[in-house]
Formats: structure tokens, C-alpha cells, sequence
């Protein structure tokens, strides 16, 4: 298996939940809003899945709170 | 504990006596009066009849499973009790029967509950399986067959037919291959060899399969003397209005609710047609789907006594063919074995509350079911925002009070005093505009329709699922 990359079986639709099963290892089942899903995803739908850690995106967010932090403490002194 | 543990034993000794009075001539006599007063054929003398042990399982094995409707259970039922157990296996479904020394089984929960599962039949001192029914491929009804195809010797496999393309299912499919267990698929008409007095017809699916595997679900009536069981599987209103138009006999006591009682099924006209005395629902508890929902159970609780493996643990129903009665294992009680279960409730088949239920003009009403069968929901665009219901009816129907929601259920629509001619068709539109006789307008600033996918639900003024349709 690819780190990060992942096949899961779209299972079952129950309502606007989607059950995937991961491939590799079906007791791995997650639930995921429907909506998050490509347009047209229909039970049977086998899902590639990539996740990757976005170290940029989360250097930024961490300076951005960082910075927001320092003014708030600041700004009540 | 001591306190709760008397009254279980109290408890047992008031159904002990229940039971063994309807052995006797009085107990005959007005179970007698009630068979005649409902116009049911007349079984009575039937459960008198004794039958020794004439069966032979080796044999059994060996044959198929499946008979076309010329087989016909006999309808002498031995001296022995059916149990249908209900099993408690967080949100899924597993159920046993047993039955004469043969056991049945029909799903087998999530993967991890095929331990559950499992276990629960060591308990009851089984080592084979004589049936074992996969009424449709979703994890939460195959996923701990893996379990029970490696712990028991299994006698036949029946499947719904309907390919799935998830690993679960193609695993149980190889294990299936590879210990060579007869595999037969489901169709409706044919019954289910288990016991000859025992009588086990499949109701769905039938010759043409539906796109949806919920709707290709294998459906069981599965009677017994005079008592009766409907397992639904997940089947939903597709199948419920397939079975109603079908010709077979619904009319069940005992109803395995579809699909964990979600809105996809239980509709008013199918329950009024079963009219159950007591429903099932297995469900997990806390579970992520909204199961049960609040409209369904509400139906089922005035139809029926409702049992839930998410509140009561396991349920157990033990039938003589003429009276049963219902275990449950009470969820919180550490129950350890089979004998420290609580006897929740011996009900007889005799006049009582229950009539009175049945005919309570509120809980199935004349008016509702008529009207449901004529008003429906006709289309709907989620992109466009409009919902259409048309009436296909030869009368008017009045829709005041009548209310239709979506999927999120966070968009509800009431009609105003609006009434909707044979024949003719309404466009609800989701924006402003005045209403005339053919569109309505909900006065929504925002569209409420979820493009990614959506369902119109359709209720009448008693609040009664009438329709739905997805969009």
C-alpha cells in the first residue's frame, strides 16, 4: 500500500452518509458526508483516496494563530 | 440485583402458566373463538397434534435447499417450540431460528460483531448451521459471516444474487468456493427446506432485480401453525409496494422492521397490510444514521408492541405455533447466559388490548391509506428547485396540513388549504410567488434542495410517510 494513498469500497449510501470500507482491511470503515463524495459516486464505487500532509498549509495557520495570539495578549494590557 | 433476579423468576413462572393454559381445552377454546372471529383458516386442533423426531440431517445436507412452491410445510406442527432469535449486534442485523434440533441463520452483523454472533450460537449449543441467508451484500448484515463460515459446519449458503463489489463480499464468496457449501440464490416463490413443519417462503427478490441492494434484500414469511414472521431484511418501499401489488399473504405477527426502521421503508399502506403485533427493529445504539426515525417508529409504536436490540439487547421470540412470547436481554443487566434473560411478555393470541389498537381509527385510519395510494411524489429536480406530487386517483384529495421535508429534514413545507383534483399535478417551487392550483411556492430566500443529493419526503396531515422520491 502507497503511504497516504488508499482504496476504499463505497459500501452503502444511508441517506446522505457514505459507509466506506477501506480495501486493504474492511473492519476499517469510515462515514462520509455524501456531499464530500464526486457528483454521480453510487454504492459499489471503488474510491481512491490520497492524503497528504500539507506542511506549508499548516506552517501558515500555525504564524497566522501564532500572530493572532501575541495581539490578543497585547491588546488587554 | 437480588430484587430484579425474584421478579425475572416470577415473571417466568406467570408465562410458564400462560403457555401450558393454552394447552388445555379452555385455552383451545378461546383461541378458537378468536380464529373464527378474525376469518382466519382453522389451525386450532392443530397444535394438539404430536409429532416424534423423524429427521435426518445428514440427508438434509445433501439435498437442496431450495424447492419451487410445490413443496408445502406441513401444517402439523411437532411438539416443539420455534425460536427466532433477534440478535443483538449494534447496528446490523443478525437473526437465528432454531428449530427442532436445526438452526438457521439469516446475516451475521458487521465484521466485528461475527464474534457476537458467534458466541451467541455456541450458547445455544449449536455447532452446525443448517441455513445460513445473506439477505443482501452490505457490511452490516455479511460482515461477520468470515466468522461463522470458519466456526460452523454449514449446511447450505443463500444468497440474494445481486453482486457487491466490496472485498467483504467477495471474501465471503471465496470461503464459500472453498469449502464447497451448496450456494443457491433466492427467488421469490421458493421455499426454504428447513423443517417440514416449518414453513419458509421467500418473498423477494423477485425475477428482475432492482438497481438498489437495499431493494434486492431477500425477504422471509416465515410461518409456523398459526404464527408468523416477516424478516424484511433492508428492503424498502420499492419492495413494500412490489409485494403489496404481489398477491402474497403479508398479514404477519411478527415483523423484522426493514433497513434499521429508517424513512427508506415501513410506509403506511405496507404496515397496515403486515399488521404486525410486534416489530423488531435492529438498530445500534447511537448510531450515525438517524436509526430508527422518528416517523417510523411512531407508525410502528401504533401499530404495534416495538422492540428495539438497541433498548432490549437481544430478543428471543418462542412459538408453539399458536402463542409465543418475547424474551429480551435487558441492556445493563450483565447478563452472562441464556437463563438470567427477563421475560418481557407472553401474548396469546386472544381479544384483548390488542384488537382495540387495531381498530383505533387514529393508528389506521380509512382516509390515510386511501389517499396514499392515489398522492405521490412524482419528480423532483434539485437543481431547479421544484417538487411535483400528483395525484393518480379518481377523486380530489385534500393536501391541507400536509407537510413535505428533505433529507436533512431541516426544510419542512406545510400546504396550506389546498385540495388536488384526479389527475392533476402540483409543482412546489422553493422560491416566492402566489399559489395557484397548479404551483405552490414555499417562500424560501435560499434553495434547500442539496444538489449532491436529496429526497422529497411526502407526509399527510396525520403525519404519515405517504411518498418519497429522490432526487
Amino acid at each position: 500500500m502507497n503511504m497516504g494513498n488508499f482504496k476504499f469500497t463505497l459500501d452503502r449510501i444511508e441517506d446522505s452518509t457514505a459507509v466506506l470500507l477501506l480495501r486493504d482491511e474492511e473492519s476499517i470503515k469510515i462515514d462520509v458526508p455524501l456531499s464530500l463524495l464526486p457528483q454521480e459516486s453510487k454504492e459499489g464505487d471503488i474510491l481512491d483516496i490520497s492524503i497528504t500532509r500539507d506542511i506549508q498549509e499548516t506552517e501558515d495557520a500555525k504564524e497566522r494563530v501564532s500572530a493572532l495570539l501575541e495581539k490578543l495578549k497585547n491588546k488587554n494590557q | 440485583m437480588r430484587w430484579i433476579f425474584g421478579t425475572i423468576i416470577i415473571f417466568i413462572v406467570i408465562a410458564g402458566t400462560n403457555c401450558a393454559g393454552l394447552k388445555d381445552d379452555q385455552g383451545a377454546e378461546e383461541f378458537r373463538q378468536v380464529s373464527q372471529q378474525a376469518g382466519e383458516r382453522d389451525l386450532v386442533e392443530t397444535h394438539v397434534q404430536t409429532e416424534g423426531r423423524e429427521t435426518n440431517q445428514d440427508n438434509e445436507l445433501s439435498e437442496s435447499g431450495l424447492e419451487d412452491n410445490s413443496y408445502v410445510a406441513s401444517e402439523k406442527p411437532a411438539d416443539e417450540n420455534l425460536t427466532v432469535h433477534f440478535l443483538d449486534v449494534g447496528q446490523g442485523d443478525s437473526i437465528l431460528l432454531e428449530y427442532n434440533g436445526k438452526a438457521m441463520l439469516v446475516d451475521a452483523g458487521e465484521r466485528d460483531q461475527g464474534p457476537v454472533v458467534s458466541a451467541y450460537l455456541h450458547e445455544q449449543g449449536i455447532s452446525s448451521i443448517d441455513y445460513v441467508v445473506a439477505t443482501h451484500p452490505h457490511s452490516d448484515h455479511i460482515g461477520g459471516m468470515d466468522e461463522v463460515l470458519n466456526s460452523f459446519q454449514v449446511g447450505h449458503f443463500i444468497d440474494s444474487g445481486f453482486p457487491h463489489t466490496s472485498k467483504t463480499y467477495e471474501n465471503m464468496l471465496t470461503a464459500i468456493d472453498d469449502k464447497n457449501i451448496p450456494f443457491e440464490v433466492a427467488e421469490e416463490g421458493d421455499k426454504i427446506k428447513f423443517d417440514p413443519a416449518v414453513d419458509i417462503e421467500i418473498l423477494n427478490p423477485g425475477a428482475e432485480y432492482s438497481e438498489e441492494l437495499n431493494e434486492n434484500s431477500v425477504v422471509l414469511k416465515v410461518s409456523y401453525g398459526e404464527v408468523s414472521f416477516l424478516l424484511m431484511g433492508d428492503a424498502g418501499l420499492e419492495t413494500e409496494e412490489k409485494l403489496m401489488n404481489s398477491g402474497h399473504d403479508l398479514d404477519s405477527d411478527i415483523l423484522k422492521v426493514g433497513h434499521h426502521a429508517s424513512r427508506s421503508g415501513s410506509g403506511e399502506a405496507f404496515i397496515s397490510a403486515v399488521s404486525p403485533e410486534a416489530s423488531v427493529i435492529e438498530v445500534g445504539a447511537g448510531n450515525d444514521y438517524g436509526h430508527p426515525h422518528a416517523e417510523i417508529l411512531e407508525r410502528l409504536q401504533k401499530a404495534s408492541r416495538v422492540y428495539r436490540t438497541d433498548l432490549d439487547g437481544s430478543i428471543a421470540v418462542t412459538t408453539d405455533g399458536s402463542a409465543y412470547t418475547v424474551i429480551t436481554q435487558k441492556s445493563g443487566s450483565e447478563v452472562e447466559n441464556p437463563e438470567k434473560t427477563v421475560v418481557e411478555e407472553t401474548r396469546l393470541q386472544e381479544a384483548g388490548s390488542d384488537e382495540t389498537e387495531l381498530e383505533d381509527p387514529s393508528s389506521r385510519g380509512g382516509i390515510s391509506s386511501s389517499t396514499e395510494s392515489t398522492v405521490y411524489v412524482s419528480d423532483l429536480s434539485l437543481q431547479d428547485e421544484w417538487v411535483e406530487i400528483t395525484n393518480r386517483g379518481s377523486s380530489p384529495v385534500s393536501l391541507s396540513g400536509w407537510k413535505i421535508e428533505d433529507d436533512s429534514s431541516k426544510h419542512t413545507y406545510t400546504f396550506p388549504s389546498f385540495t388536488l383534483d384526479p389527475q392533476a399535478t402540483v409543482t412546489l417551487h422553493t422560491g416566492e410567488g402566489t399559489d395557484t392550483a397548479t404551483e405552490l411556492y414555499w417562500g424560501s430566500g435560499s434553495p434547500l434542495w442539496n444538489n449532491d443529493g436529496d429526497t422529497a419526503y411526502l407526509f399527510d396531515d396525520s403525519g404519515n410517510l405517504v411518498s418519497s422520491l429522490e432526487g
